[in-house]
């Protein structure tokens, strides 16, 4: 990467990083797993960058990169062990007292249910805003099968978290 | 409208509704890490072309110019702290400085780390506890995780050597980091931080335990115990000691309490709320910062509890001996023996332009560094 580049690449990682941070976010279900998440899509575009053309088109490579390094992610992460706890709680905490707290645990708790793919058609489709032919051009897959998928994860939504899809909304 | 669609407006609303959390945050140096990944190692520098290496070398120059340690060299930009900084050498000793923390205005705390193979210190990425042996660090997130890596790891990879410790989903009330920061046991060996969770009626208080003795080889194990207040090491390392106030039930005073929770907590323990840092090399001394609660400076004899009022200072107090106390500055240590009052002084035989704000240190023993870093040593 020439001095140029590199300008170019902080300029980009100030401007865009929140953005795909909070996407990130939604992906992953964790603060830094997000941060792990967004700095393997930057290092992705970074390597690329002398055949990336303007911000517009890093920020599409950036997010391709996000989505398709989410699905490798998981599948990795699924199959790391979990830290044993030795001992439980003697007072186990009734919830949280929080109201941010319980709408963020509810939300990605939901997310969590759903398989990588669908979890990444939901983010784009409702968290994003993107009509469906980009939703299929970012993750790779067929209009169709964006359609199928974000079919599949509202039923299990609907199922698992029906105060989540069915709560009152303002037209 | 069809249910479908009534769904999909659901959920978009959901999406709009629900906050950040507010750790959300990108992290400062996420640039430099990622453009420190894509720069090739050692074994392929050789082989890079000389377009590529006169990049490399602009690209360093910035670092460099920073560490030149010119006395008149200009503070950093405004909101910026420089990646690497020379701190004050002080011509060699059993005791450094492994880390210079600098707390600004806000009261912002950023850690620069001893890389003891080039004798600069270099900014972390969350501020750092560095373990009594100096190989491994302790990071607290802004307040609101805790993890851990090895030194050389955090010094070379940054930010992506960090193992979180507490993100386990099964472990009631976890919704970030509120209580104390994490604090190494006197021994080394385990690690301690303590967090509120909030349950009907109030809060209770959480200590997590990690022991590190197989940390090589990735193991991790986490014990989970109820707390009265805020916790800190006993010298044996098997115990914590916590402070309950009358309103938790309980007479009040300082606790001691076992790691196992075998044997129920016993009142009037002699020691502090404090890590490793607050025992003497032998830990049959403990150093009581009383500058909090307005109380004087004091070394407490173990078992016994009888205190030595010490002198008070602005600089950190940090164990030099197990009878010397080291008060470190940028200026220079005084190193005073706690039994006679005798006090000296070791002024910096160098020292690098150091940003604006209040310092702190934490010490480890010298040993073993060479070159740059044998001088640091006081």
């Amino acid at each position: 990467m020439t001095p140029d580049q590199e300008r170019e690449f902080r300029r980009f990682v100030t401007e865009r990083s929140g953005g795909l941070l909070r996407t990130a976010y939604y992906l992953t279900g964790d603060v830094h797993s997000a941060r792990d998440l967004l700095q393997a899509a930057l290092l992705g575009a970074a390597r690329n960058w002398d055949r990336i053309r303007d911000l517009g088109a890093a920020d599409a490579y950036a997010r391709r990169s996000l989505y398709r390094q989410a699905l490798n992610w998981r599948r990795s992460r699924s199959r790391r062990p979990e830290t044993p706890v030795a001992a439980v709680a003697e007072h186990p905490a009734g919830g949280d007292h929080a109201g941010d707290t319980v709408l963020r645990h509810g939300l990605l708790a939901a997310l969590r249910t759903l398989p990588p793919r669908q979890r990444a058609v939901v983010v784009l489709r409702y968290w994003e805003d993107r009509p469906e032919a980009e939703v299929a051009d970012l993750l790779g897959i067929a209009v169709g099968t964006v359609r199928s998928q974000a079919s599949k994860a509202l039923a299990k939504l609907r199922a698992g978290f029906p105060d989540l899809i069915t709560s009152e909304v303002t037209p | 409208m069809t249910d479908r669609t009534l769904e999909e407006r659901a959920l978009r609303a959901e999406f709009r509704r629900v906050p950040m959390p507010p750790d959300l945050t990108v992290p400062p140096d996420l640039a430099d890490a990622v453009l420190g990944e894509l720069r090739p190692g050692p074994r392929r520098r050789g082989l890079l072309i000389a377009a590529a290496a006169a990049a490399t070398a602009a690209a360093i120059a910035v670092p460099l110019a920073l560490v030149g340690g010119r006395p008149d060299a200009p503070a950093p930009p405004a909101g910026g702290l420089p990646a690497v900084l020379r701190f004050p050498a002080f011509g060699g000793g059993p005791v450094t400085a492994w880390v210079w923390d600098l707390v600004d205005a806000h009261g912002t705390r950023t850690s620069y780390l001893l890389d003891p193979r080039t004798g600069t210190y270099h900014r972390m990425p969350y501020p750092v506890v560095l373990s009594p042996d100096t190989r491994y660090v302790a990071v607290s997130d802004g307040g609101h995780h805790v993890g851990w890596a090895t030194r050389d790891e955090i010094l070379s990879r940054g930010a992506r050597a960090v193992r979180w410790l507490d993100e386990h989903p099964s472990l009631p009330g976890f919704d970030g980091f509120d209580g104390t920061a994490p604090r190494w046991s006197p021994d080394g060996t385990t690690l301690m931080w303590s967090r509120a969770a909030a349950q009907s009626g109030g809060t209770s208080l959480w200590v997590f335990t990690l022991a590190l003795r197989d940390a090589s080889t990735g193991g991790q194990r986490t014990t989970v115990s109820a707390l009265y207040g805020n916790p800190g090491w006993d010298a044996d390392s098997a115990h914590y000691l916590a402070l309950v106030t009358p309103k938790q039930g309980d007479p009040a005073g300082l606790y001691r309490v076992p790691l196992d929770r075998r044997t129920p907590p016993v009142k009037g323990a002699a020691g502090t709320v404090g890590g490793a840092e607050s025992y003497s090399p032998s830990r049959q001394y403990a150093y009581l910062d009383g500058s909090p609660l307005g109380g004087p400076h004091l070394v407490l004899v173990l078992p016994t509890g009888t205190a030595i009022p010490v002198p008070t200072g602005t600089d950190s107090t940090r164990w030099y001996d197990d009878t010397t106390l080291a008060q470190v500055g940028l200026d220079g240590v005084t190193l005073t023996d706690f039994h006679t009052g005798v006090s000296r002084v070791v002024r910096p035989v160098r020292r690098g332009p150091v940003p604006p704000g209040q310092v702190s240190v934490q010490t480890g023993p010298s040993a073993g560094l060479t070159g740059a870093a044998a001088s640091l040593g006081f």
